[in-house]
């Protein structure tokens, strides 16, 4: 219970706890890991949202860090989720066995922790929805596709999903050569003419499909270089207090993560180089909104185009932002925020 | 070699170090330890020592959204001390790292929430660390050290990851 002393304090100096502000960070046991889970964010919304990070193996933390992350916790609940053997999360799982059916099954049962915590007792109508940010993008389509995600869930929101790996390896390459002319064509200095070139080759040598791991993640190299050299693209961090309250709080250690992180993504992306989604979205019946930036190398937005072919739902829609690369929430953050929130319902 | 019985003993031969660790360079934590002279040389510079040491010591660190860690364990370190005290180290070392999760945590049994009780893991953490200061003289008991290092543990499926810390701590001689 809290000191009636402390109550009175904050209420005199005008910092009264908000009721319906949500900020719990816990873990999820599942079999022999871990699952680290921050929730934060609007509860009076009635709208939550579970993040699924990129990488694989990343972690949430980074995303926590964008400028658009304020703007969506005023108006909703953000439920980040470290998945298995990514950031703050902690298990046995040896790395060998980690697949793409297990995190799965893990988001299945934080879905089903979040429902029993915040959605079983709360009056109105609470919402759940997915979000996945690209390797989320892979995984988010599982979740929706493999279990009954769909009968729980208000809606999917795929931004810059990576649901496609051989028409993303394809279609990255085929963007690769047509920007790398572009710019070779215009006026450019002479490192950057270089810089173009050699991403001209990565991508002139890129199969149709990955051969190999290794060629997939040469290419993705090339795509992130190339990002680096488009103007248009903006990056934006947060400002030194903001970025204090955020270091303070984080949860991982930049080492771990650094050491960890390839080591868990291999795997995962060894099993899923030849996996595709795209004919399943015909069965996706939920509302969906599907996020692409212009210059994004790494999943290029005629992903996101292909999935408005071929979707099921109702309810669809499809923004790409002219500004940006594979990390809208960090390059055009209010427009990417204003997005989401208008898809949910949760717009101030 | 000294036997340990003796080295016991001779009160000069053993040091206590503690300090202020900082994990990833920011969070709080802790080292306590004490070491013995195991073997002593002279140096070939005038008055500089070799010294093969070891001991038990205790760290602990915190990351207050996640988990607190407590590491009992011991090192066999090298000291090369000069005759004004000026002292590099290197250290190795093991400690059974005691993880307890400062946030709850929850599991989903027959569909009901329930929280885990006292939930944490335990694993084995090797250790290595530098150390450049000043050590203890025939003048004055006590020195300082600045001690970077790291702690391998296994937080996530096996994985050897890095935990870096930074010491400074005050070394006190028996």
């Amino acid at each position: 219970m809290r000191s009636p002393k402390l109550l009175a304090l904050l209420v005199a100096t005008g910092c009264a706890p908000d009721p319906g502000w949500i900020d719990d960070r816990f873990f999820v046991r599942v079999d022999d890991a871990d699952l680290y889970v921050h929730a934060v964010g609007n509860g009076m919304s009635n709208r939550f949202v579970l993040f699924l990070h990129g990488g694989p193996g990343g972690g949430s933390g980074g995303y926590e860090l964008s400028p658009a992350a304020p703007m969506l916790h005023e108006n909703l609940v953000m439920v980040y989720l470290d998945q298995r053997g990514a950031g703050a999360s902690e298990g046995r799982t040896p790395v060998e066995d980690l697949t793409l059916d297990l995190l799965t099954s893990d988001v299945s049962t934080v879905m089903e922790v979040i429902e029993l915590k915040y959605m079983a007792d709360r009056a109105g109508t609470p919402e759940l929805w997915l979000m996945g940010h690209s390797w989320g993008g892979m995984l988010g389509p599982s979740v929706l596709f493999e279990t009954d995600a769909q009968e729980r869930l208000s809606g999917w929101i795929e931004v810059a999903g990576a649901h496609d790996i051989p028409k993303l390896h394809a279609d990255s390459a085929q963007m690769l050569l047509a920007e790398a002319e572009l710019q070779l064509e215009g006026n450019v200095d002479e490192d950057t003419r270089e810089a173009w070139q050699e991403i001209q080759a990565v991508a002139r040598r890129a199969d149709p499909t990955p051969r190999d791991l290794d060629a997939l993640l040469e290419l993705n190299q090339a795509a992130a270089d190339a990002t680096d050299l488009i103007e248009e693209v903006d990056f934006q961090a947060l400002d030194g207090g903001d970025l204090m309250g955020w270091l303070l709080g984080r949860s991982t250690s930049w080492a771990t993560n650094a050491a960890a992180a390839p080591k868990v993504a291999y795997p995962l992306l060894e099993e899923s180089l030849d996996r595709s989604w795209s004919e399943r979205y015909r069965d996706l019946e939920i509302p969906t909104l599907l996020i692409s930036g212009r210059y994004d190398f790494v999943v290029p937005p005629t992903l996101a185009q292909d999935v408005q072919l071929r979707i099921a739902s109702e309810r669809v829609e499809s923004v790409v932002f002219d500004n940006s690369a594979h990390m809208p929430m960090f390059s055009e953050p209010t427009a990417y925020a204003q997005t989401v929130l208008d898809f949910v319902g949760s717009a101030p | 070699m000294i036997p340990l019985s003796a080295v016991v003993l001779v009160a000069s031969a053993v040091e206590l170090t503690g300090g202020l660790m900082l994990e990833d360079g920011y969070r709080p934590g802790a080292r306590v330890g004490a070491h013995w002279a195991l073997a002593e040389a002279e140096g070939a510079a005038r008055g500089a020592t070799h010294t093969l040491s070891g001991g038990p010591d205790l760290a602990t660190y915190v990351v207050p959204s996640a988990r607190w860690a407590t590491l009992p364990g011991g090192t066999l370190g090298y000291r090369r001390t000069g005759s004004g005290g000026f002292r590099l180290s290197a250290d190795v070392g093991a400690a059974v790292a005691l993880h307890k999760y400062t946030v709850p945590t929850y599991e989903v049994v027959d569909g009901e929430l329930e929280e885990v009780r006292m939930a944490g893991t335990v694993r084995w953490a090797p250790s290595a660390r530098l150390g450049v200061g000043v050590a203890p003289t025939e003048a004055r008991p006590w020195g300082a050290m600045f001690r970077p290092g790291v702690f391998f543990e296994t937080p996530r499926n096996q994985v050897m990851a890095p935990v870096l810390v930074a010491e400074l701590a005050g070394v006190w001689r028996l």
